[in-house]
């Protein structure tokens, strides 16, 4: 019981961090174009072209990276094909 | 039951915390909805965050093509956990799950699998802004 209450905390932060930057992209775009960044509590923490160094910026800083919302963020010409 | 998702852009995205025991995985990761996708599976920016060795899981199952690359992967099963438009924890799994070792720009995807085990539909509205998944 006491997990999931923590879960489910733990999943309204992580959506409002995905709300953020779902509701910011177009700026973020303008900003960061072609970088990873790193969100926590709806605020880029971290921003870096080179997906290892951010993750290791992020160890280095905070201790793990996993706590992070950790995404691509592509110019505006960018298509995604998967 | 209703699933939120959000936009990235015009792409459609839901949000799941991913819960597995081999390889350890604790994580909130935000999967593209991919209907093209027969697989649900985890992206290399999502398992370097983890903290998973792609030298540590042993021999791939075989590899993902898609349009742009051909990716190795790893099958492990897992649980997706999700908050409900009513604001209630649901649990989806066990379910098979794939680590999937894809360039860093790639998102995790939420294959077709997860619709059909689980009886989604996905609902998506560029225009009124609305993407969801429905029971």
């Amino acid at each position: 019981m006491n997990e999931d209450k923590h879960l489910l905390k733990e999943l309204k932060a992580g959506t409002k961090d995905f709300e953020w930057l779902s509701k910011n992209y177009p700026a973020l775009q303008k900003k960061y174009p072609k970088q990873f960044i790193a969100v926590k509590n709806q605020q880029v923490i971290i921003s870096h072209k080179n997906l290892v160094t951010l993750i290791n910026t992020l160890k280095k800083k905070f201790g793990s990276p996993n706590d992070f919302l950790i995404d691509f963020v592509p110019d505006e010409n960018y298509i995604l094909v998967v | 039951m209703r699933l939120n998702g959000f936009f990235k852009g015009t792409a459609p995205y839901i949000l799941f915390s991913v819960r597995a025991e081999k390889p350890k995985i604790l994580r909130q990761i935000p999967f593209l909805i991919d209907t093209g996708s027969d697989i649900t599976g985890i992206a290399m920016k999502d398992c370097l965050a983890i903290g998973i060795s792609f030298n540590s899981l042993g021999r791939p199952v075989g590899s993902i093509s898609g349009i742009k690359e051909k990716a190795r992967r790893w099958e492990i099963k897992g649980e997706l956990r999700a908050i409900t438009q009513e604001t209630k924890l649901e649990r989806f799994g066990p379910m098979k799950l794939f680590i999937l070792e894809t360039s860093g720009d790639c998102p995790s995807l939420l294959g077709r699998d997860f619709l059909e085990q689980f009886g989604f539909r996905l609902i998506y509205n560029i225009k009124r802004k609305e993407v969801y998944l429905e029971e």
